[in-house]
């Protein structure tokens, strides 16, 4: 008989339990009125897409561009209180590192858990360069996706301003896996389905090629632009490297 | 955390509040249950036997979805557990709340029997398992994941296949289904099942798999493998392994 042990999955959720049992030994039960603060909601791309992803950074050497990559985000709910409208920004301008103000609200000043928002649509245009090959791309992603129970704590003081910032990770697009801890980043694949050869990998050619030995998962995600899009939904994060829990459709 | 841990959570609770109780641990046997390995036919039109298939995985994982348990533990543990992070490679599906840890050799073969140990699962409605692949380096995977033996069959023609998958390290399957409520004084076997056909959606393992054109030889054998220079080979070998590490081809299901 092979010998059993318990454990729980927790990495992720530690410090949120010890902030649950923090209130309860409290007995966090009401109390006065907290005030207000202010929060600054903000999208980033870092410097993946403001100045593009390096060849060293890339598993085949491709380096990658961005010339666009504008995201419509709507709905950023912190501490009880939502961003009203949808706004679009381009990720590839220069933010100098503070990225790019959707929006103020006021909020109850405290610590909040539990944030989300909602990117509508994903528009990329660049171009990817190895040796004197390059290529270019143009990919619209126009379905919804929510991310919620996002993994951040937003500290918000009475009268003072702190920010939420939607962080987007452009590397994800190049993943060879929807499920590996540690994928490759790669570009060859998606190079090789510029079937004309013309240059421009367009989304009906990426729909035409067969993903290969990429790893979809769980996915029905067997051609590479539905597995594109499958990785597109996952470039959403918060505060750098804040996991969200993401569901395609808007709520 | 270890269920230790979880007990002493418990004790930090009611310091706050009034009457948390210990959610019960069923033991439960796990076998494997090859009644998924019957014959198919493909999109292709070919009939598919499965006669054997050895897996090798470990650290079987069993889910519940947090929304069905009434426990004042019950209601908190959503807090406690992983969730559906949006990031390849994080942890998705259900709550954990049962584990059969351990590397494993699954041998499905009809007529076969195979016990894996014993799971303890808290009570509570399960909705999903969870497993790795691995590499087994000894015996008949001889560092491989997976090897599928079989035959395919199409008009008069007979072709025998050996198909060899090799999963990528730390390949974690994740949401097969096992849909049950396990109470204390459960007394069950979980069986763990290779579904050559996928009940569901009705795909099989080897949809799109032309056998005839991989037997370039005719002599009637097929051997898939990675890392085939050969073109349609190599082709067939992803798809197969595509759908043998997707959730869609396993599940728990109760033996008694």
């Amino acid at each position: 008989m092979t010998t059993t042990k318990f454990a729980f999955r927790t990495d992720p959720m530690s410090s949120a339990l010890a902030a649950v049992v923090g209130a309860f030994a409290l007995g966090a039960c009401g109390g006065s009125d907290p005030g207000e603060g202010t929060v600054r909601v903000t999208a980033y791309g870092e410097e993946f897409i403001e100045e593009g992803i390096a060849a060293s950074e890339v598993d085949d050497g491709w380096r990658i561009e961005f010339e666009r990559f504008e995201v419509t985000v709507s709905g950023a709910e912190v501490g009880g209180e939502q961003l009203r409208g949808k706004v679009t920004v381009d990720l590839a301008e220069s933010s100098g590192g503070e990225g790019h103000e959707l929006g103020e609200m006021e909020v109850p000043a405290g610590d909040h858990t539990g944030s989300s928002y909602t990117v509508e649509r994903v528009e990329v245009e660049g171009t990817a360069t190895q040796d004197d090959v390059t290529k270019a791309f143009y990919w619209v992603f126009e379905d919804p996706v929510t991310y919620r129970e996002c993994e951040t704590t937003t500290s918000v003081a009475k009268d003072e301003k702190a920010t939420f910032q939607i962080t987007i990770h452009a590397d994800h697009l190049f993943y060879d896996s929807l499920v590996s801890a540690s994928p490759q980043l790669l570009f060859s694949p998606l190079a090789a389905a510029d079937g004309d050869d013309d240059g421009e990998i367009t989304a009906g050619e990426l729909a035409t090629t067969d993903i290969g030995p990429y790893d979809s998962g769980n996915e029905d995600a067997n051609d590479l632009w539905s597995f594109l899009s499958a990785l597109a939904a996952t470039i959403g994060h918060v505060d750098g490297e804040g996991h969200c829990v993401a569901k395609i459709g808007a709520e | 955390m270890k269920i230790h841990s979880v007990l002493m959570l418990g004790g930090i609770f009611s310091l706050g509040c009034s009457g948390p109780k210990e959610t019960p641990r069923v033991e439960v046997p796990v076998v494997v249950d090859s009644s998924g390995l019957g014959r198919v036919v493909t999109n292709l039109d070919y009939e598919v036997s499965l006669e054997a298939a050895d897996v090798a995985i470990r650290d079987i994982e069993f889910t519940v979805s947090g929304e069905v348990a009434t426990s004042f533990w019950d209601r908190v543990s959503d807090a406690v557990v992983s969730k559906a992070w949006a990031h390849p490679g994080h942890y998705q599906g259900g709550d954990v709340t049962g584990e059969l840890l351990g590397a494993f050799v699954l041998h499905f073969e009809p007529g076969a029997a195979q016990t894996l140990g014993t799971a303890v699962l808290l009570e509570g409605t399960y909705h999903s398992v969870n497993f790795v692949f691995r590499r087994e380096a000894a015996g008949i995977l001889n560092g491989h994941s997976a090897r599928l033996h079989g035959t395919a069959r199409r008009d008069d023609a007979e072709i025998e296949f050996e198909i060899v998958i090799d999963s990528p390290e730390d390949r974690s399957l994740v949401g097969a289904p096992f849909e049950y409520r396990v109470d204390e004084g459960s007394e069950i076997v979980l069986g763990l099942r290779l579904l050559v056909q996928d009940a569901l959606e009705g795909d099989t393992l080897f949809d799109d798999v032309d056998f005839l054109v991989l037997d370039d030889d005719s002599d009637g054998r097929v051997d898939i493998a990675p890392g085939s220079a050969d073109e349609s080979s190599l082709s067939a070998y992803h798809q197969i392994q595509r759908r043998f590490q997707s959730h869609d081809h396993y599940e728990v299901r109760i033996q008694n």
